[in-house]
Formats: structure tokens, C-alpha cells, sequence
């Protein structure tokens, strides 16, 4: 890695993720193409390209900012190492991202799994909830933390479909290739997704018609 | 009557002021203070609210949550990929986690070098962020100081400061940088790991 390639990254960590800048298709495809023969320069440069896009998506799918670091890299790491499986039909992003999002999935599935086994085992050690009551936590965050709030509250199957096509403002079509969904299904789920979030900011706003 | 009057127009001032500033509010772009009066206004006004709650509105303010991702995100990557035969790509198939074949053993070192190298590397451009100098640089200050007042002041004072006490004196700012750029460091990544993920400043 040259010193000049570390300043870029330095300098692309001082902004949030812009979702709707994407590299331009011929550099891309120059990139992969090296890297899919073994250049792993080009495979670096095409890691800072989307490495923050990735992480983005993944971390609204993960439970912990440590469980997103390492579904970013997991995913870069088997980008790697299928690249010649990679053939153009796609763009990067949309195979990147597929990848990302299967692996976010299967540690949220086997997570999932992991928390009713403990609970069946030990149903009395459950722990008491001392959270703040739902009125009570309302009152104390502003608007957009209720919204990442419901965001995170969807389930997985109607929250990917918001985070990809709402919050990084991918185009229906690619969205739906990522999540290998019909764009019936997608759709559909999307609705969902929205009417759900947008009641709770209705309660949020004290909105309750 | 009068005081209704007053009441209405103040509150019609108000909606006005909510109105113009509704768009920046929806794309994130208002100060914290600014957002929570907007919010306060919504919650008692029937059109400002309806405008929050229409589905362009609800997109836009879906656009606006940010993400800030770790510092040293592709630092890791990197250094994750570095583990990796170079040969190794669009060869394997299996699981990350798969053993090291015998071949690839000799050559863990060689990339676990690399690793390091850009880990290392990592960390100096991080140290070197306004952010961090802005931590750092009134700790240097301070420390390289005091040092030269116990070690170098005499010299000063007496008159009989070389090019080796101004050396000295130098060398007392430069550990005192990078010791209190280490302490950043560290400070920052335990911080870090007791973050809940991806919320940056709106």
C-alpha cells in the first residue's frame, strides 16, 4: 500500500458514507479485472471504493459495531477468494453487497438461534428488564433516533430492503438483485418496511390516529 | 381578546418559521438545538406533522442517517487480506476459517509482516489527523516543558546551551508526542469497542 493510498483512506474516513457516489463502470471494470487476476493492488483500490458502502449496509444488519467490522472484512476476504467467479454480469457493488448481506444474515440466524436455546436451558436466569418504558424512551430521543430506532426494530427480511433502497438509495432493480428477490417481492416487502416506520414515527410525534 | 390575537399571530410566526425551515430539517442539515424545536412544533401542529409523516418526507429523512464508519475499517481489511496467499484468489472456495495448508505455513510470517506493516502505517496517518493533534499536541506541550525545565533549564538559564541541549530539548517534545499520541490511540480504540454501531453526529 503506498503512503498516498493511505491519505486518500484517511481522507474518505472524515466524511459519512455518501451512498449515491459510486466509481465510475470503466475503472471498475479495469480493477476487477486485474484482481481477478491475482492483482491484489487493484482488489485493494476496489476495497476502498466500497468498503464504506458495505459497512453502511451491514452495520444496520448486525447487532454490535464489532459484528459489522468483521462482516465487512469476512466479506471482502470471500470476494477475494471467489473472484473468478465473479463474471461482470452484475456490478460490484451488487455482488459485494450480496455477499455482505447473506453473511450478516447467517450471524443474525445463528445468533438468533444461540439466544432460544440459552433461554430454553435456563428460562429463570432471564434477566430482569430495566430498560425505560416505551413513553419514557420516547420522550428522551429526538426524531432520527426514533427512526434508526424502528429501523432496527423491522425484522431482517423487510429491513434489508429499506436500508438498500431508502437509506443507500440503490435503484429498485439492484436492490432486488442483492437481496435475490423478485422486484414484485421487494417491493412489497419495501411497503411494509415503510408503513412500519412511518407509524412509529407517528407515535413518535404523538400521532396516534 | 387581544391576547388570543397576540397568541395566534405569534403561533402563525411560528409555523411560518418551522415551514422555511422544514427542508434542512429533513436532510439532517439543521443544528441539534434547531431540529428539536422543529420537532417540538410538529408534535402540536397537525400540517407540520403531516409534512414530516408524507413518504417523500419519510424518505428523505431515511437518506439522512449517516454513517460514520470505523476509523480503521480498510486499515482492517488490509491487514485481514495481507493473511491471505497471494495466489490464493478466485482459488478457494471453503470457509475463512479453514486450516493453513502445510505449503502456506512458511509464508505466514512473510504476510503476518505485511499485516503489521499496515496496521502500523494505519496508526501514524492517524495520529498525524487534526483530530488527534488536537488531543495530543497540548499534552506534548505541557510535558516536553516540564522536562526541559528539569533537565535543560539550568543550561538555559547559565547561559551554556550547545547544539546538544537543543537537541535534548527537542527529543523531551518528541516523546512527549509520541507517548501522549500512543495514549490516544488506545484511548480511542477501547472507546471505540464500547460504541453502539454506526450512529454518527447528526
Amino acid at each position: 500500500m503506498k503512503l498516498s493510498a493511505a491519505r486518500n483512506a484517511a481522507g474518505a474516513r472524515r466524511q459519512p458514507h455518501d451512498p449515491t457516489a459510486r466509481p465510475r463502470p470503466l475503472d471498475e471494470r479495469v480493477l476487477v479485472d486485474r484482481a481477478r487476476h491475482g492483482d491484489r493492488d487493484a482488489f485493494e483500490k476496489l476495497v476502498r471504493l466500497h468498503a464504506a458502502g458495505l459497512h453502511a449496509v451491514v452495520s444496520r444488519l448486525c447487532a454490535t459495531a464489532e459484528e459489522a467490522e468483521e462482516v465487512t472484512q469476512e466479506t471482502f476476504l470471500r470476494a477475494w477468494r471467489g473472484i473468478a467467479r465473479f463474471q461482470g454480469d452484475c456490478q460490484m457493488f451488487t455482488w459485494l453487497y450480496r455477499i455482505g448481506v447473506n453473511e450478516a444474515s447467517r450471524r443474525g440466524a445463528r445468533r438468533g438461534a444461540q439466544q432460544t436455546s440459552s433461554l430454553d436451558e435456563h428460562p429463570e436466569q432471564a434477566p430482569a428488564d430495566w430498560r425505560p418504558t416505551p413513553d419514557l424512551r420516547v420522550e428522551q430521543k429526538d426524531l432520527r433516533a426514533a427512526l434508526e430506532e424502528a429501523v432496527r426494530g423491522l425484522h431482517p427480511d423487510y429491513r434489508a430492503p429499506l436500508i438498500l433502497r431508502d437509506i443507500e438509495g440503490l435503484s429498485t432493480a439492484d436492490a432486488a438483485r442483492i437481496l435475490e428477490l423478485g422486484e414484485g417481492a421487494f417491493k412489497s416487502r419495501l411497503h411494509r418496511a415503510r408503513l412500519t416506520v412511518r407509524e412509529a414515527l407517528a407515535a413518535h410525534l404523538g400521532d396516534r390516529a | 381578546m387581544l391576547g388570543r390575537r397576540l397568541h395566534i399571530r405569534a403561533a402563525d410566526r411560528e409555523h411560518r418559521r418551522v415551514q422555511a425551515q422544514l427542508s434542512d430539517f429533513l436532510d439532517g442539515a439543521l443544528a441539534p438545538g434547531q431540529g428539536a424545536q422543529v420537532e417540538a412544533h410538529a408534535r402540536i401542529c397537525e400540517r407540520c406533522r403531516g409534512a414530516v409523516l408524507s413518504p417523500p418526507s419519510t424518505t428523505r429523512l431515511l437518506r439522512s442517517l449517516h454513517t460514520y464508519p470505523p476509523p480503521d475499517l480498510i486499515a482492517g481489511i488490509l491487514a485481514r487480506l495481507a493473511t491471505q496467499d497471494p495466489n490464493q484468489a478466485g482459488e478457494q472456495q471453503g470457509d475463512i476459517e479453514a486450516p493453513v495448508a502445510a505449503d502456506d505455513r512458511e509464508k505466514l510470517p512473510q504476510t503476518r509482516h505485511r499485516a503489521t506493516v499496515v496496521r502500523a502505517r494505519a496508526a501514524v496517518v492517524d495520529c498525524l489527523r487534526p483530530r488527534y493533534l488536537r488531543r495530543t499536541l497540548p499534552t506534548t506541550l505541557i510535558v516536553g516543558l516540564v522536562l526541559t525545565a528539569i533537565y535543560q533549564l539550568g543550561d538555559l538559564v547559565a547561559g551554556r546551551a550547545g547544539a546538544g541541549t537543543y537537541l535534548m530539548c527537542a527529543c523531551n517534545f518528541a516523546i512527549a508526542f509520541v507517548l501522549a499520541s500512543l495514549a490516544t490511540l488506545v484511548a480511542t480504540s477501547a472507546a471505540r469497542g464500547r460504541q453502539p454501531p454506526d450512529r454518527g453526529p447528526n
